[in-house]
């Protein structure tokens, strides 16, 4: 299991698997739900509460599917919460809710 | 990386790429608001995931099941789009000492916490308030006014919670969508002023 994946870590699936991999309708069906809600970008915590899965059972489905190539996980992607400008940021987009 | 993502020839329409994700941590005990405060600024309704505890058992040894029992945890969450490249998660977690081992994987890149608080029922929260200050988290203590009434006032709370006097301690209703951003507002100000005092105490020739 990969420590780095964490509840708002980011995963979408592969436009094209590669062919090393078996086609996608082979794989059992929590695979293939997990594939499918990750056609757009979703957290690890949403693939979770819309499987439904544990989230530990997730977080090691996610590094499979990652290891046989369906998914990017983009656990390098992520911002650093004592940056001044991240939290600037955050404070204007809330400020912009009405 | 794998984040790298490579273009696909023929591709019809350029694939959204991912956000980068930030979170914050929202504290409470049973029933003070927590998952009304995450579904009051959500752009989806709040969603639950369920994590498993393995709790040692302390006490009675029991031959039939010895040392482990195993109990489901639910933890309501939330987003709000910041801009094109920012998500913000909030994370709903239970305040009491034997849910301990969820707050490492949540305040792990937090920006910050908020502590929920019923003004009637302060007991709740003093495991995670004292985590918190240890893990060197910002956080705020909210105290959700429902009906528009405190049972103690603001000044109460602080003292019988024992927050230092920087620590924001405030009153909110979860109900409200404004009242709820405000809230968070308090909290990213505290946290920016934080930081912004540790870099340039850190800065400082000595």
């Amino acid at each position: 299991m990969d420590p780095d994946i964490s509840l708002e870590t980011q995963v979408s699936a592969r436009p094209v698997p590669p062919p090393t991999a078996p086609p996608v309708e082979t794989l059992p069906p929590e695979l293939q739900a997990i594939i499918e809600i990750c056609a757009e970008p979703v957290s690890v915590a949403e693939i979770s509460a819309r499987v439904p899965l544990h989230f530990g059972v997730t977080r090691i489905l996610v590094g499979d599917l990652r290891a046989s190539g369906y998914l990017d996980v983009h656990t390098s992607d992520v911002a650093n919460p004592h940056d001044p400008a991240t939290i600037l940021r955050v404070i204007r987009g809330l400020r912009a809710i009405a | 990386m794998d984040s790298v993502q490579s273009p696909e020839p023929g591709a019809s329409s350029p694939r959204p790429t991912a956000p980068i994700p930030v979170k914050i941590v929202i504290a409470g005990g049973f029933g003070v608001g927590k998952t009304t405060t995450v579904g009051a600024i959500s752009e989806i309704e709040p969603l639950t995931t369920e994590a498993e505890m393995t709790e040692v058992s302390v006490g009675i040894d029991e031959p039939a099941h010895p040392g482990k029992t195993t109990t489901t945890v639910a933890m309501d969450f939330g987003c709000v789009t910041i801009d094109a490249g920012l998500k913000l998660y909030l994370f709903g977690t239970p305040g009491q000492a034997r849910f301990e081992f969820m707050w490492d994987d949540l305040s792990n890149g937090a920006l910050g916490a908020v502590v929920v608080v019923d003004s009637a029922r302060l007991d709740d929260c003093y495991p995670v308030i004292d985590y918190f200050e240890h893990a060197g988290l910002p956080f705020v203590v909210a105290v959700n006014a429902f009906d528009g009434r405190l049972t103690h006032d603001l000044d109460a709370v602080r003292w019988a919670l024992a927050v230092r006097d920087e620590v924001p301690v405030l009153a909110f209703d979860a109900r409200e969508r404004t009242s709820v951003r405000d809230m968070l507002l308090v909290l990213l100000e505290y946290a920016l002023n934080r930081t912004t005092q540790q870099q340039a105490t850190a800065s400082t020739p000595h």
